[in-house]
């Protein structure tokens, strides 16, 4: 009996001990399971940042392949810029020549000034031209090259990011911040990333531009083109100078334009752009001129047409805008134009001011709440 | 080896002889585990080998007799523990296939480091399966037990013919077929 007591306690002695190395090897794997689970939420953040940032690209990419207006790539390329590389004010340059051309400025005129005066000096536009990553000042109070380069840098941080077009620098984006070091390693990559997708859209823009120049007719609406308009409308007013004859010009502009681009899609807008030119070349007489002269602003030049002549034309097409029903995935919509009207005044040798004078008074019509008809009067 | 076979051999060992003998047992192996083992641990597999050795010599069993015993012991606890296995279930023909594609997946899953043996099976005719075991521990009696009680778990009447093979250590096909 003692024996097997002494057994048992044995046995009991040993349990224990099997029990607490037990303890010890789940402690362990719960160890264990602890670093792989931080671990894989590490991957799991890191690859939620790498699409988050592919999505940003592909979105990008879409926005400007789909765009081949330098202004509007300009807009979207800052929209990208602003939206996920925090920063306080931007520029987009591009080469012209031996020197550097600015494009474009967004934030406060303070920062925007600091730029131009940081960005002019020769050393750094070689470096730009040459570099195929982004060049960064990290803090510019205390900056090696900022010094070198002989520049005061009023903000913390700068960033130069080339925009390389097929291989060759056509430009670059400079974008600041007040905070010190305040673009990250992957900022810096995204910057790099879009600005190349943009330099490639501004690139087939200049390439667009250029062989519109060289074609006559707008290949959308059927209008022609702003240079075709430009040699023909010259002729046309240059006649009426001559033989003293009324010359009219309509600056048209459809209004809110970019919320139908916004909500229908870009099909829908061009739609609309097609369908208005036909209604507008249907509502003008075959002598009068007419041309797509911007995005979605038409412009016609009616020759011996005066104020009160073109006024009820204009009325007419206006009306006429305003009656086409458009369809979009099922949805009816409705667009408006707005006008503005000149005429040229006795003498007047200038076709540029009399456009100019249509196109502010466009502009009025705009001010004054669209889908409206404004004549030039003189202030 | 894993753990819980070394406290699942003591059970037995408790069970077919007595408490006493497995004490005995433990005590003369001398045991750089000191027979200390835990279900979640792994052991040195010649720790095994030293206790079934030393039990036979004990009792009196052969070491294979043993190990087939240990085998149908094993099966046992593994039917009542585990009834998911067997659900749906009719026959060691549909059980045996499974051994390796389902039970060891699952095993694997909560001892990943487990070093499986494996069990491959053949029908080269109707009513007849060839079961051909290959481990590194090398361990065909046990296997033996184990098919053998699967048999009887399902209360067929099949007997278990066996040959060695070729390899190192050999493979052993079982030829399982009708009495």
């Amino acid at each position: 009996m003692d024996n097997q007591v002494k057994l048992l306690y044995r046995r009991l002695d040993r349990e224990r001990l099997a029990r607490k190395e037990a303890e010890k090897i789940i402690e362990e794997k719960s160890r264990e399971l602890y670093i792989k689970n931080q671990e894989l939420e590490r991957t799991a953040a890191a690859e939620s940042q790498a699409r988050k940032e592919a999505e940003i690209l592909r979105n990008a990419l879409e926005a400007f392949t789909s765009r081949l207006d330098l202004d509007e790539i300009t807009a979207h390329l800052e929209e990208f810029m602003k939206s996920f590389i925090p920063h306080d004010s931007s520029a987009i340059y591009f080469f012209d020549g031996e020197g550097l051309r600015l494009h474009s400025v967004l934030g406060d005129s303070k920062e925007g000034k600091v730029i131009e005066e940081v960005i002019t000096p020769t050393v750094l536009l070689s470096d730009v031209k040459r570099s195929s990553s982004p060049i960064l000042i990290l803090d510019g109070i205390n900056d090696a090259v900022a010094s070198e380069w002989g520049i005061h840098v009023e903000t913390r941080t700068w960033m130069v990011v080339p925009m390389s077009a097929h291989g060759q620098n056509i430009g670059c984006i400079t974008l600041e911040s007040r905070q010190r070091d305040a673009f990250s390693e992957s900022a810096t990559k995204l910057a790099q990333a879009l600005s190349n997708d943009a330099a490639n859209a501004f690139e087939n823009a200049r390439l667009f531009q250029e062989l519109e120049q060289l074609s006559t007719v707008d290949q959308l609406t059927g209008l022609h083109n702003r240079w075709q308009f430009n040699a023909t409308a010259l002729l046309e007013f240059e006649r009426s100078l001559r033989h003293d004859l009324p010359l009219s010009v309509i600056m048209m502009d459809i209004d809110h334009f970019k919320r139908v681009n916004d909500t229908y899609g870009h099909a829908a807008g061009d739609s609309v752009l097609v369908e208005i030119a036909a209604v507008c070349i249907r509502g003008i007489r075959s002598s009068d001129i007419h041309a797509r002269y911007g995005g979605e602003e038409f412009c016609f030049l009616l020759p011996q047409t005066d104020l009160n002549e073109a006024h009820s034309l204009v009325e007419r097409l206006r009306a006429a805008v305003a009656e086409l029903h458009f369809e979009s995935d099922g949805q009816d919509f409705t667009v408006t134009a707005s006008f503005g009207v000149s005429e040229r005044l006795d003498g007047e040798d200038s076709l540029e001011n009399l456009i100019e004078r249509s196109d502010q008074s466009l502009y009025e019509a705009k001010k004054g709440g669209r889908n409206r008809v404004m004549i030039w009067k003189p202030t | 080896m894993k753990g819980i076979i070394f406290t699942e051999f003591f059970e037995l060992v408790d069970d077919r002889f007595s408490f006493e003998t497995t004490e005995r047992l433990i005590e003369m192996s001398h045991l750089p585990s000191q027979g200390i083992y835990t279900a979640v641990g792994t052991y040195d597999p010649q720790e095994m080998v030293t206790i079934v050795t030393n039990l036979s010599a004990l009792t009196g069993v052969s070491v294979p007799d043993l190990l087939k015993e240990f085998g149908r012991y094993l099966f046992k606890r593994f039917s009542i523990s585990f009834p998911a296995f067997f659900e749906g279930i009719g026959s060691s023909f549909e059980f045996l296939p499974r051994v390796e594609g389902y039970v060891h997946l699952e095993v694997l899953k909560l001892y990943p480091d487990a070093e499986l043996p494996s069990f491959s099976c053949t029908v080269p005719e109707t009513g007849m399966m060839i079961m051909t075991y290959r481990s590194k521990r090398n361990l065909p009696d046990l296997s033996e037990g184990l098919i053998l009680a699967c048999i009887e778990y399902f209360g067929e009447s099949l007997v278990v013919r066996r040959e060695t093979g070729q390899g190192d250590p050999p493979e052993t096909r079982f030829v399982i077929m009708p009495k």
